[in-house]
């Protein structure tokens, strides 16, 4: 079982989501909250796509179920100033009060949840669309505020500087998204956001004409039922193509176009333009090993492991894996929850041991685990934490002296294949074959059934390893100088490892090996890298056959 | 005059009835109809025609020889994602047209019979 506190950094949807769900399951909870209140940005909205639901009915669940949870504390006004690993599955998280000044004080937490969120793009570095310059342009989430009954203008739908009724609204799509100079992704929720607003501004005010400016509407699944309903309810006017500028001179707000669809040129005087603007990720200290998409955003492992962070006991939830809606947050808060109580109740899992006595404190397991799982412990040793360790074996692989090995692996195995070729009873080119059991090992199991690969493979020897990151160099050393003829490495492409480097690793420690090996006069040829994927058997026979050949004109191992 | 068609006001689209109208606030301009409009002249093809309508231009849409071009097949009302009737948007436009007398029945067409 874990110790310590489990950290929910962030007070909004996916935060409260998170905290809930773990105070109900009776874990120790801290939900930290930089505003002086909770709800984050959902408090801000007027209604949710699709049921036009004010968002104030879900909130107040979760609020009110926190307030009765006796393990959930919630700190407001806080914000997190760092984290650091202290020892093997406890964190230290630093704290700062943002009404005291006071300096940073710090907690330990067996696991935290990131729920930092987004921020709207800043409009105003659009320069071409005006925003802060021309009234009555505004965000797609000011309309939400200007929508609110306790908005600035009670919830009626007037113009926020001259307050005159508001008859024609314009909207314009990916402001500032899916472009190079901005945010070159696509936030995803802004095309539903804007339906939405059409929808309830043609619902609640007379006289509403709407027309949208746009790129693609993206609406994916049951949102695109949406969009038709809301093209054919309320007939916005759309107009295929982006405003190269908004003109503010005369009496309200032209916006011009080319539309693409008719090779027309269009424009219009609107009362109100609407930019929908998208995300962008919230500031966060760097957190040391967890790593970052290009655009700040925590991903995870997608699309198999979207919750898994190179952290073990750290999970991002909502906005701050990627721009989404608030159902997205949701679901995404509670796929962190789901990771977070296996953690707590994991028992049984796989991890190395060490073996202290070849151990020189050289700190390469540390280095090189993904995952943060090694670190050296007080007595200057490797330490590793059951519930952060995924049993890669990165480290197994990289231990200059093999003093790290997974139950079951290890120099013994290849006694085993040496013995075996050592009898005799191997034909051919003796071939000690390592595969990753995620990917090449299935394949091989599939290529082994087929009769016409038989007599090929009769002088392989396949051993399966976590990942292809976990071979260690002094075992293929081992297998060479027992007489056989070549070692392959059958493991992922590179980008696709789940463990992210395990064959790069793999990579570097050939390289270096065959260096060595060719410094003593054997063929570095004798040792291959390959990377197959799940279904690749059938390359994984010709890459056997390939070397099988190329191990065949280098003649038998000088050392047999 | 502005080289710019202004989508302020839309107030030719209320030349069109109902069932017309909704064809042409419905579309989604993905392109279907036009593809397998079998029409011989489509100009232009009938997802074009929709799209003017869509911006106001229903002076414009009048001139279309595709109205007078149309068969009545109605293959663009079956391939039509969104179920839209398109033909009959057509048919409307040909009806409107009919009653304005520089465009009734185009020259074009009338040589084609004299032929």
């Amino acid at each position: 079982m874990a110790k310590g506190k489990t950290i929910v950094v962030g007070g909004g949807i996916a935060g409260l989501t998170a905290a809930e769900r773990l105070g109900q399951a009776g874990v120790e909870v801290v939900l930290l909250e930089k505003a002086d209140r909770l709800g984050g940005r959902v408090a801000n909205l007027h209604r949710y796509y699709p049921r036009l639901c004010p968002p104030r009915c879900g909130l107040e669940v979760l609020l009110n179920s926190i307030d009765n949870l006796s393990n959930v504390e919630v700190l407001l006004s806080t914000e997190i100033a760092g984290v650091q690993k202290k020892s093997p599955g406890i964190y230290t998280v630093f704290l700062r009060d943002l009404k005291r000044e006071a300096d940073p004080y710090e907690i330990e937490a067996g696991g935290l949840i990131l729920a930092t969120g987004a921020e709207l793009y800043n409009a105003a570095k659009i320069s071409e669309y005006g925003y802060g310059n021309l009234p009555g342009v505004i965000t797609s989430m000011e309309l939400e505020s200007l929508l609110r009954p306790e908005g600035p203008t009670g919830g009626r739908l007037v113009h926020p500087v001259t307050g005159k009724p508001v008859r024609r609204v314009a909207f314009i799509q990916c402001a500032g998204s899916r472009d190079k100079n901005h945010l070159s992704y696509c936030s995803g929720y802004c095309c539903t956001v804007t339906l939405k607003q059409i929808e309830y501004l043609h619902r609640e005010c007379k006289d509403v004409s709407t027309w949208i400016f746009y790129r693609d509407i993206r609406t994916p699944g049951s949102k695109e039922e949406y969009y038709r309903h809301v093209r054919e309810e309320y007939s916005p006017v759309f107009v295929r193509g982006m405003p190269s500028s908004i003109d503010g001179a005369g009496e309200g707000l032209t916006v011009r176009a080319d539309d693409t669809l008719s090779g027309k040129k269009v424009e219009g005087n609107f009362d109100l333009v609407v930019l929908a603007t998208g995300m962008v990720p919230s500031e966060l200290p760097d957190i040391e090993g967890l790593e970052k998409d290009g655009h700040g955003f925590f991903p995870g492992h997608i699309p198999c492991a979207p919750t898994e962070l190179r952290r073990s006991g750290i999970w991002a939830a909502g906005c701050a894996q990627q721009p989404m809606d608030v159902e997205d947050s949701v679901r995404s808060a509670l796929s962190a929850v789901a990771q977070c109580l296996v953690r707590l109740q994991q028992e049984n899992t796989v991890y190395p041991e060490v073996n202290k006595k070849k151990c020189d404190h050289c700190g390469r397991c540390v280095k090189e685990c993904p995952y943060g799982a090694c670190v050296l412990g007080p007595d200057g040793y490797p330490e590793i934490y059951p519930g952060d360790c995924r049993g890669c074996g990165v480290c197994q692989g990289g231990c200059p002296l093999s003093c790290l090995n997974l139950p079951g692996q290890g120099m013994k195995k290849i006694e085993d294949v040496v013995d075996k070729v050592l009898s005799g009873d191997v034909p051919g080119p003796a071939v000690l074959l390592f595969l990753c059991s995620n990917d090449a090992y299935p394949a091989w199991n599939r290529l082994v059934r087929k009769d016409e690969a038989k007599e090929v493979l009769k002088g392989v020897m396949p051993i399966s390893v976590p990942c292809i990151g976990s071979v260690n160099m002094a075992w293929i050393n081992e297998a060479l100088i027992g007489g056989l003829d070549g070692v392959m490495l059958a493991g992922c492409h590179p980008g696709q490892c789940h463990h992210g480097g395990g064959a790069n690793h793999a990579d570097t420690r050939l390289q270096n090996l065959k260096e060595t090996l060719g410094r003593m006069m054997i063929e570095p040829e004798r040792l291959c890298l390959t990377g197959i994927t799940i279904d690749d058997s059938d390359r994984l026979f010709s890459e056997i056959k390939r070397f099988s050949d190329v191990l065949a004109k280098l003649g038998p191992s000088p050392f047999k | 005059m502005s080289r710019y068609i202004d989508i302020t006001d839309l107030k030719e689209m209320f030349f069109l009835d109902t069932a017309a109208a909704k064809t042409a606030v419905s579309c989604e301009q993905c392109g279907k109809c036009g593809s397998v409009c079998i029409a011989p002249f489509k100009k232009p093809n009938p997802t074009s025609l929709i799209r003017l309508v869509q911006l106001g231009q229903v002076a414009e849409a009048l001139q279309s020889p595709l109205l007078w071009s149309c068969i009545g097949c109605e293959q663009c009302n079956m391939a039509c994602p969104n179920r839209l009737n398109v033909a009959h948007l057509v048919r409307s436009l040909r009806r409107l047209s009919a009653r304005e007398r520089d465009v009734c029945f185009p020259k074009y067409i009338f040589d084609l019979f004299v032929e």
